[in-house]
């Protein structure tokens, strides 16, 4: 029974090959599509592991194959009937197998036994490829369409859904304390009001909350305040007309009039007195000259030298004035501090006998090497510090006399206060103008606080503080702010002053606005390309984002009306 | 053929040889007078050496009748025929005791009915009523019929050769299932060819007249049967049939489909002896000492087609056993189940 022994294990390798191709088949093709639908259904999840099941497939195969593998018996069963013996093979086996003998196994034995000796292998070998088979390529796809899916790009965070954490919110106090100087009871009820609600946000910002909700109660505060303005009378406005219509002469000032803005009517008369000085201490200095001369015709040497001695002193006071311009203009965060007031009285007064150019050039440098954030935070910290020792000497005056405070002072404070949260609607990331909510797809979400200082060729230089978003500005030329804001370039090469910076307009479309002063008796032809025009520019995806200035409060307290809702 | 005749029993292929000699002996006496329908003599041969009895139907004059009684020429076997009729007794066909007169002595003698034959040809056997069919019970079982009381063995070999006609239906009584049971063929006789019907026509309008020699005696038969029984069959056969029973039965577990939707009642213990035992013969008739399957799915329908009650849908459609045998060995695969798993 040799040749049936080597016969039934033919067959056994066959089905046993069979068995697990067409187990792994289906095992391939069942973990293939599990894990093309794993992989649909959560992408993000690691691909990898779809490729261990890859292996898992065949070896349980075989295991199944092996574990269903048909007794003996049943094989031969398979050869009898392949070798067409009419079972003589099977009985013959069955009685070999119990060990009987006689004459009818004898004779079965005998049927069997050329059936045997003339089998080849492949005449009992069985189909080793089935249909199932088919299961392969498609577990193959399966896999393969697994691994190849796309991982789809990560949702969407919600616009504005972020939590904002402000442990600095002193920029509301100011809104908070507002109630003490109103000046009718309207007003204070609506300031308390205003009050309530600052405190509110304040401890809000202070547990953290929604950066979309924050910025919504941030606006909110803002119309509030903006509705506190106590509207100009007829009277007034006939009155700051003939005040203005006086300041002909000294544009920017004028300029500052109509837009009462207080602060920057303090800067163009400091400005216009520093020109005026410089203008006389030129005159001084030639007529020191003349007379130096004139002695030393005369043979006085000595006077002479005396009077060359005080040109001299008013030359370098006259350098050191341009120093602490520069140096002023290179530190643009600090504008409107004591500091950079104190270097615009040294520029005035010219007492800068500390001040050299070695000195502002390492300063310029140490400010040039801090990021943009971290100078945005230093002046900060600046700016509170001064706040604090604003608030210490008011308090000190409050002691001392109880004076009213008047309706400008009150317009000061205010703008003050509206600053305070413009730059608090940038701490919550949010910007320095409306249109503040990020736009899903829109090129630099939300607003930034960009400034911007360009040198030219001569000692002229620009600073612009605009309120936009987009992308990143450049440093010196292009402003930068924490919203990535950017501002056009500014070019500075005829002393041109430029500015763009936040005001405040309720209702208005943004409250940035943008001044220049054209340095009196320049003539148009000699102007740079952009002198007078240097400008900051709204980041892209802000509406409106710079309005022209100066734009007559009347005209705006029009569109105001005519625009604004109903109150 | 004598039982002296028989080769020694150690040489089987001898045996063998003998035993298919003497079947084509036998066709070849039987087949003087019967024309064609060599399947159906091949059959009634399966049951005579199988030890079984054969229900013949079909149409009237199909030569039913005149096979048995040529059979019974051509076998030296006693041979009796009952025709039944409705108005048959028990008795008339098993014997009674009846009194005689012994010399002045009356005494109970029994008097044999047609049933004490070897070779009984029970003619028309569903126009009796089920009394007198059931009669027939105990000898067709176990060879014997008891009389008032008194156990009578029969001759052997004892084969009871049965007709009935499908067609006229009127005033007959179906065999009940126990009675049809008993039998171990159930061959149905077909309408000749036209070759056949020829030769037919030939042998009966003319002058000639055949005479049947008798090629076989009682012993003999007997000693063709121990061989049959001596035939071996692997177990994946038995296996086998005995699935394809269980496959049968519609209230089986392993019940095939075709058996649930179309049987009402499926073969048995029986049946199942009947294939194995009638597959045996068409072994020894091919010349083998071991059953093959193709002996199986020869003897299938025979063996089986009365054991079968067709459910009401099957009759609806006009389905009959034989469709039905037919489609179960196509659904119950030869093959081990482990088998049929792996292999196709």
């Amino acid at each position: 029974m040799d040749p049936l022994r080597r016969l039934v294990a033919t067959v056994r390798r066959a089905l046993l090959l069979r068995g697990a191709l067409r187990w792994t088949a289906w095992l391939s093709l069942v973990l293939g599509v599990a894990a093309l639908l794993v992989a649909w259904l959560a992408p993000t999840l690691p691909r990898w592991p779809s490729l261990t099941l890859l292996a898992l497939g065949p070896l349980i195969g075989i295991l199944l194959a092996l574990r269903r593998m048909p007794p003996e018996g049943d094989l031969v069963v398979f050869v009898d009937l392949r070798l067409g013996a009419n079972q003589a093979v099977l009985t013959a086996w069955e009685a070999a197998q119990r060990r009987e003998s006689g004459p009818f196994v004898e004779l079965a034995r005998a049927q069997a036994e050329p059936k045997l000796r003339d089998a080849k292998r492949r005449d009992v070998r069985p189909r080793v490829l089935g249909r199932e088979l088919w299961g392969l390529p498609l577990a193959a796809g399966s896999y393969a369409a697994a691994l190849l899916l796309p991982i789809p790009p990560p949702p969407r965070p919600i616009a504005g859904g972020e939590i904002v954490r402000l442990t600095d919110t002193e920029a509301l106090r100011p809104l908070e304390r507002l109630q003490e100087f109103a000046r009718d009871e309207e007003q204070r009820r609506r300031l308390e009001e205003l009050a309530r609600e600052a405190r509110a946000l304040r401890e809000r910002l202070e547990e953290g909350m929604e950066q979309r909700e924050a910025l919504d109660a941030i606006e909110r505060l803002r119309e509030e305040a903006e509705r506190s303005r106590r509207p100009e009378t007829a009277d007034e406005r006939r009155a700051r007309d003939a005040a203005v219509d006086e300041l002909a002469q000294e544009s920017e000032m004028q300029r500052a009039l109509a837009e009462r803005d207080l602060e920057s009517l303090d800067r163009a008369v400091e400005r216009a007195a520093a020109r005026r000085e410089e203008a006389d201490r030129e005159r001084a200095r030639e007529a020191l000259e003349r007379a130096a001369e004139a002695a030393r015709a005369q043979g006085d040497e000595a006077m002479a030298e005396s009077l060359m001695e005080r040109s001299r002193l008013l030359q370098r006071r006259s350098r050191q004035a341009d120093l602490a311009r520069e140096l002023a203009e290179a530190m643009p965060e600090l504008e409107g501090m004591q500091l950079r007031r104190s270097l615009e009285r040294l520029e005035r007064d010219g007492d800068g006998s500390e001040l050299d150019q070695a000195m502002v050039d390492a300063m310029r440098d140490a400010w040039g090497r801090l990021s943009a954030e971290e100078r945005q935070r230093l002046a900060e910290a600046m700016r509170d510090a001064q706040a604090a020792e604003n608030t210490q000497a008011r308090e000190a005056g409050e002691d001392g006399e109880q004076r009213p405070i008047t309706a400008d002072e009150y317009e000061r404070m205010l703008r003050e206060a509206l600053e305070n949260l413009d730059r608090l609607q940038i701490q919550a990331g949010g910007g320095g103008g409306q249109g503040g909510m990020p736009v899903p797809g829109g090129q630099g979400n939300g607003n930034g606080n960009g400034n911007g200082n360009g040198n030219g060729n001569g000692n002229g230089n620009g600073s612009g503080n605009g309120s936009g978003g987009g992308g990143p500005g450049g440093e010196n030329d292009t402003g930068r702010g924490p919203g990535g804001g950017e501002t056009r370039a500014l070019p500075g090469d005829d002393g041109t002053l430029a500015r763009v910076r936040p005001t405040i307009g309720a209702g208005d479309p943004s409250r940035s606005w943008v001044e220049w002063v054209d340095p009196e008796g320049m003539p148009e032809s000699e102007r740079g390309p952009g002198v007078g025009g240097a400008t900051g520019s709204g980041a892209h995806g802000e509406a409106g984002g710079i309005e022209r200035a100066p734009i007559p409060e009347d005209y705006r307290d029009h569109v105001r009306t005519f625009f604004g809702p109903a109150r | 053929m004598s039982d002296q005749e028989l080769p020694d029993r150690g040489d089987a292929a001898a045996r063998i040889e003998a035993f298919r000699t003497a079947i084509a002996t036998l066709r070849d006496a039987v087949g003087r007078i019967v024309v064609g329908q060599d399947s159906v003599v091949e059959e009634v041969l399966v049951c005579l050496f199988a030890g079984g009895h054969a229900l013949l139907e079909g149409a009237p004059g199909l030569g039913k009748t005149l096979l048995v009684r040529t059979l019974s020429d051509a076998l030296h076997l006693q041979f009796s025929r009952i025709q039944f009729t409705p108005d048959l007794m028990p008795t008339d066909i098993t014997g009674t005791n009846v009194v005689v007169d012994d010399g002045g002595r009356k005494r109970f003698e029994l008097q044999r009915g047609p049933l004490f034959g070897q070779l009984v040809l029970a003619d028309e056997i569903n126009r009796a009523t089920p009394k007198t069919q059931s009669a027939l019970l105990e000898a067709m079982a176990e060879g014997s019929i008891t009389i008032s009381g008194t156990r009578h063995q029969l001759a052997q070999p004892f084969v009871v050769l049965a007709t009935e006609n499908p067609i006229e239906m009127e005033g007959t009584y179906p065999l009940p299932e126990a009675q049809l049971d008993r039998f171990l063929f159930k061959v149905l006789v077909p309408s000749p060819d036209e070759d056949t019907l020829v030769g037919i026509l030939d042998r009966t309008t003319g002058n000639q007249k055949a005479v049947v020699p008798q090629v076989m005696d009682g012993p003999a038969i007997l000693g063709f049967r121990e061989l049959v029984r001596e035939v071996r069959v692997a177990d994946a056969l038995v296996r086998y049939v005995a699935r394809f029973v269980r496959a049968s039965d519609p209230s089986s577990s392993d019940a095939a489909p075709s058996a649930k939707q179309l049987l009402r009642y499926g073969a048995g213990v029986r049946g199942a002896q009947s294939l194995m035992l009638s597959a045996k013969v068409v072994a020894l008739m091919n010349g083998r000492a071991h059953v093959s399957f193709a002996d199986l799915r020869r003897v299938t329908l025979p063996a089986l087609r009365h054991r079968l009650i067709p459910s009401f849908e099957a009759e609806a459609d006009g389905i009959s056993t034989d469709a039905i045998l037919e489609r179960l060995l196509k659904e119950v695969p030869e093959t081990p189940p482990s088998l049929a798993r792996v292999a196709g």
